[in-house]
Order: structure tokens, then C-alpha cells, then sequence
């Protein structure tokens, strides 16, 4: 009894301390979904009983990506999401129908995107989940400090700001800002997007940060964007890649 | 003068977000295409972006463009308003910008980098909740016609279950205070109820008739609310009374919104 009781408490403390909150792994399906064409759409709603725009994903195991120093990845693991993408994507070419393949891909591409899930080898900061402290920009007596975990600060601070949108609202944004960009963030494969997602992490992380790190508002506002646009990648990658695995 | 004021985050995010999605729904076809088209994100998306800038470099006094100061007709007259309005805090004031970028977009958007149209649109947004905010207004309370920049806000002292907190704390958090688990579609569906004719009604005159209007409901609310009182205990009356108000002013700013980038973008 208490082990399973260990167990799920475990369960729910990786869970919340996930990529992604609820509401973006929500509305990354969205996205994924409106990417699927009807053949892929078909099979896919049939392996997983349901519509795939609506599957929960946010409660499976976290995932997350590791790389060398050099921002190449390690496929380090059981739980690395590169690991159980390919892994995924091997199980459905055998078999289209496996829906519980469907939804840990899901699952792997969706963490694959999110930058408090990246490791980099020996590197402090993206092992641990530091404090930052977002600064109101002001000095003296008017300066405040408000401190949040930096998972927190990207699965729980940047939707907080549109948290009254449900799912598909907030994908018709993502969408609407990032469609332009789509042929550009689907080329290639598996690879090539965690590559990619590399090279926007490099960019977060190149930045001297430890722990109780200052967060100027200037920061937090670009940090955002980065966080819309692999919200978007992960959704039309997704989809893109279902397209292609199940036709 | 003595400014009772508030600082810049009326409504909070959410308000601000509700108010974005009813003006985006009246937005005719080609204000959508050039506010799309420019801001790449809804009115609702953008609608607390002045917020999260407020403090960044190159926005520095916009602090007062957040505000609506206002000046009951009846009481600042003649020699007196004058001075009142040749003061720089006021003549910075939303009201003040709503009308400036309103004219300026009107005539001339075409000529205007997409981005200064970009963040101007973004400003007409966000100021135009923060006018409608109660919390947001700023009314005088001595009967003096100079006024210093002061950093009083108008933040009588409220409770919430037992703990200090402040009429301006109260419309921050106004939507989780009345109906915590509503998402923009059931807010809409509450608030966005006036017909055509209303809605043509509503938006009649500038940003300084509407901030004229809205202050009568400035007054008559911290009647209905007074000081000391308990907002996680508000007696029904109460409670109908600031919904009432929260949707009437959230309406009437997402109206007043879309006439305006309707005004602009009309071809």
C-alpha cells in the first residue's frame, strides 16, 4: 500500500513538475490536431477510441531531452524524449493502430519542445530547478521581486497570462501568429527538430544564470516568444508527423 | 489637487483578455485582417501586453497612460478646468492617448512603420480596459486646481476573507473574485449582450465622454462597496451590484474598442 501510495505521489510530483502545463499540452494537441489530414485523422481516432484534439496527455510520465556540451543529444534513457519518439514512431510503422503509441509520441514530442525539460550535460542550471526572480524593471523602494521556480516560470507563468482561453482559443493565437513559419518549422525529421530545439535552447541558456537569477521584464517578455514558438513546433511537428506515419 | 489613483494592473490579465475578445468580435472583416495583420495575435492575446512592457526601456512615462483622470462637468467649470486640463499628468492621461492615436491611425496608418501601428494598436487595447476600470479612475478629491504627480492610489482599504486588501485589488482580481472557473466563452455569453442599436448608442462621442460616464459608476460603487468591507463576503445585493457593473463596463470598453479600430481600418 505504500508503495503504490509512493508510487503515485511520485506520479504527481514529476507530473506537476512537468513541461508543459495542463492547458498547453492541451492546446498543443489542438494545434497537432488541425494538422492532421483526414486519412491520418481517421486512423488516429479510431487507435485511441477518441478525438484526438481532446486526449489528455498531461498526466503520462515526463520526458525529458538530454545533450552533450555541444547541444548534441545523448538519447539518454528510458524517459528521453528523443528515445521515446523514435521508439514511438517504430511502434506505429508496425502497427498504425497502436493508440497507445499515438499518445506517448504525443506525449515525447510535446516534451521534446519545452526548454525546462532540456539538459544539458554538466550544466548546472538546466539540471536543477533554480529560483529566478522576476524584477519589475524599478529601483530603490519601488523595485520587487517576485520569485518563481524556472519550471514554473515557463509551464506555469507564460500561460497564467491567457488563462481564461481555453485550448483551441489559445491555439487559434499560436496559430495565428506562427502559420508563416509552418513549412519552415515541419522540414525535415525527429532529428532535425530536436536539433532545432537545441539551438532554441542554446539561445535561452547561453545566458550566465544560478541560482535566485534576476529576470528583467525585457527577458521575461522575449522568453514568450520562445516559448509560443515551440508550443507551435511541437503542435505542427506532431501532426506532421502523424500525417506521415499513417497514410 | 489630491489624485486618488491606482496602479497599472486594473482588471488583471484575464479582465483585460475578455475585454480583447468582445471588441475582436465587432470588429468588421477588414479591421480583423489589418489588426491580424499587424499585431499577429487577437485583441485578447494583446491585451495585457502594455502591462508586461510597463517598466522596459523605451516606455518610460507611459506609467500615466494607464489612467483615467476625470473631471466631472459639473464641477470643474471655467478658469478651473482650464488649469486642470494644461496640466501634463492629465493631458498624458488614456483618455488624452485614446483620442491621439485614434486620430493619428485614422488619417494616416498607411504611412506609419507596421511596427508604430503595431504598438499603437496595442496601446488602444490595453488603455481603453484600463479606462473602464473602475479602480483606474482617477477623480479629485480636493477642490484644488494644481496637481502634483502623486503616487496615491485610489486603494481604500477592503478585506478578503479576514486579510487587508484594497478596491483596487478588488477589480485586479475581479473575475476569479465572481466566477473563478469561467473561461472566455461563458464570460462572453454574459457580457456581450447589447443589441446593434445599444451597442451604436454606447459608443457615441470620445474617450472623454465615455471616462465622463464611467465615473457616475466610479462614485455610486464605492457606495455599494464601502471601505472595510469584506469581498470574499459580499451580501447578494452587493455581489449582483459589482457583476453588474463588471459586465457593463467590460462591454462597454470592448465595444468602444472595436468602434475605434473599426473607425481606423474602415475602407
Amino acid at each position: 500500500m505504500k508503495r503504490i501510495i509512493f508510487t503515485l505521489l511520485l506520479l504527481v510530483s514529476v507530473c506537476s513538475a512537468g513541461a508543459w502545463n495542463k492547458s498547453s499540452y492541451a492546446t498543443i494537441m489542438v494545434l497537432a490536431s488541425q494538422q492532421l489530414s483526414p486519412e491520418a485523422k481517421g486512423v488516429v481516432n479510431k487507435a485511441v477510441g477518441s478525438d484526438f484534439a481532446t486526449i489528455v496527455i498531461a498526466d503520462k510520465a515526463l520526458n525529458t531531452f538530454s545533450v552533450d556540451e555541444n547541444y548534441a543529444p545523448l538519447r539518454n534513457g528510458d524517459n528521453d524524449a528523443l528515445v521515446v519518439a523514435e521508439q514511438c514512431v517504430e511502434r506505429l510503422r508496425k502497427n498504425k493502430a497502436d493508440g497507445e503509441a499515438i499518445v506517448l509520441l504525443a506525449k515525447a514530442i510535446a516534451d521534446l519542445h519545452s526548454v525546462p525539460n532540456f539538459r544539458i550535460k554538466d550544466h548546472d542550471f538546466s539540471n536543477n530547478n533554480y529560483t529566478v526572480r522576476r524584477w519589475n524593471n524599478r529601483a530603490g523602494k519601488l523595485a520587487r521581486y517576485r520569485n518563481v521556480k524556472w519550471r514554473s516560470l515557463w509551464n506555469t507563468v507564460y500561460p497564467g497570462r491567457h488563462y481564461l482561453f481555453t485550448p483551441e482559443l489559445y491555439a487559434y493565437d499560436i496559430d495565428l501568429y506562427h502559420s508563416r513559419y509552418r513549412t519552415a518549422f515541419i522540414e525535415g525529421g525527429i532529428s532535425e527538430w530536436a536539433a532545432d530545439v537545441a539551438k532554441e535552447c542554446r539561445a535561452v541558456y547561453a545566458e550566465e544564470m544560478g541560482d535566485m537569477y534576476i529576470l528583467t521584464q525585457e527577458r521575461e517578455n522575449e522568453y514568450e516568444f520562445i516559448h509560443d514558438r515551440l508550443m507551435a513546433k511541437a503542435g505542427y511537428r506532431l501532426g506532421t508527423l502523424l500525417n506521415e506515419i499513417l497514410r | 489637487m489630491l489624485f486618488v489613483t491606482t496602479r497599472a494592473m486594473a482588471w488583471g490579465g484575464p479582465g483585460h483578455s475578455i475585454i480583447g475578445y468582445i471588441a475582436e468580435n465587432h470588429l468588421t472583416p477588414a479591421a480583423k485582417e489589418k489588426c491580424h495583420h499587424y499585431i499577429r495575435h487577437t485583441l485578447a492575446y494583446e491585451a495585457s501586453w502594455m502591462d508586461h512592457w510597463r517598466y522596459c526601456k523605451g516606455f518610460n512615462g507611459t506609467a500615466h497612460w494607464h489612467i483615467g483622470y476625470a473631471y466631472p462637468e459639473r464641477q470643474y467649470t471655467g478658469d478651473f478646468r482650464d488649469q486642470f486640463l494644461k496640466q501634463e499628468s492629465v493631458r498624458k492621461s488614456a483618455a488624452y492617448r485614446i483620442n491621439e492615436f485614434h486620430n493619428e491611425l485614422r488619417g494616416s496608418y498607411k504611412e506609419m512603420p507596421d511596427s508604430i501601428v503595431a504598438n499603437k494598436i496595442r496601446f488602444l487595447i490595453h488603455m481603453l480596459g484600463d479606462m473602464h476600470c473602475p479602480a483606474h479612475v482617477a477623480i479629485p478629491v480636493e477642490d484644488k486646481p494644481t496637481y502634483d504627480e502623486t503616487t496615491v492610489y485610489n486603494r481604500y482599504r477592503l478585506y478578503r476573507n479576514g486579510k487587508k486588501s484594497s478596491y483596487h485589488n478588488m477589480w485586479d482580481t475581479v473575475t476569479s473574485l465572481l466566477f473563478p472557473k469561467r473561461m472566455i466563452p461563458e464570460w462572453i455569453e454574459e457580457v456581450d449582450t447589447y443589441n446593434d442599436k445599444q451597442r451604436e448608442k454606447i459608443c457615441q462621442g470620445d474617450a472623454n465622454d465615455w471616462l465622463a460616464a464611467t465615473t457616475k459608476d466610479v462614485f455610486r460603487s464605492y457606495k455599494q462597496i464601502p471601505r472595510d468591507t469584506d469581498i470574499a463576503k459580499l451580501s447578494d445585493k452587493q455581489r449582483e451590484q459589482l457583476t453588474n457593473l463588471t459586465y457593463k463596463q467590460m462591454a462597454y470598453a470592448g465595444y468602444r474598442l472595436a468602434y475605434i479600430l473599426n473607425d481606423i481600418f474602415k475602407e
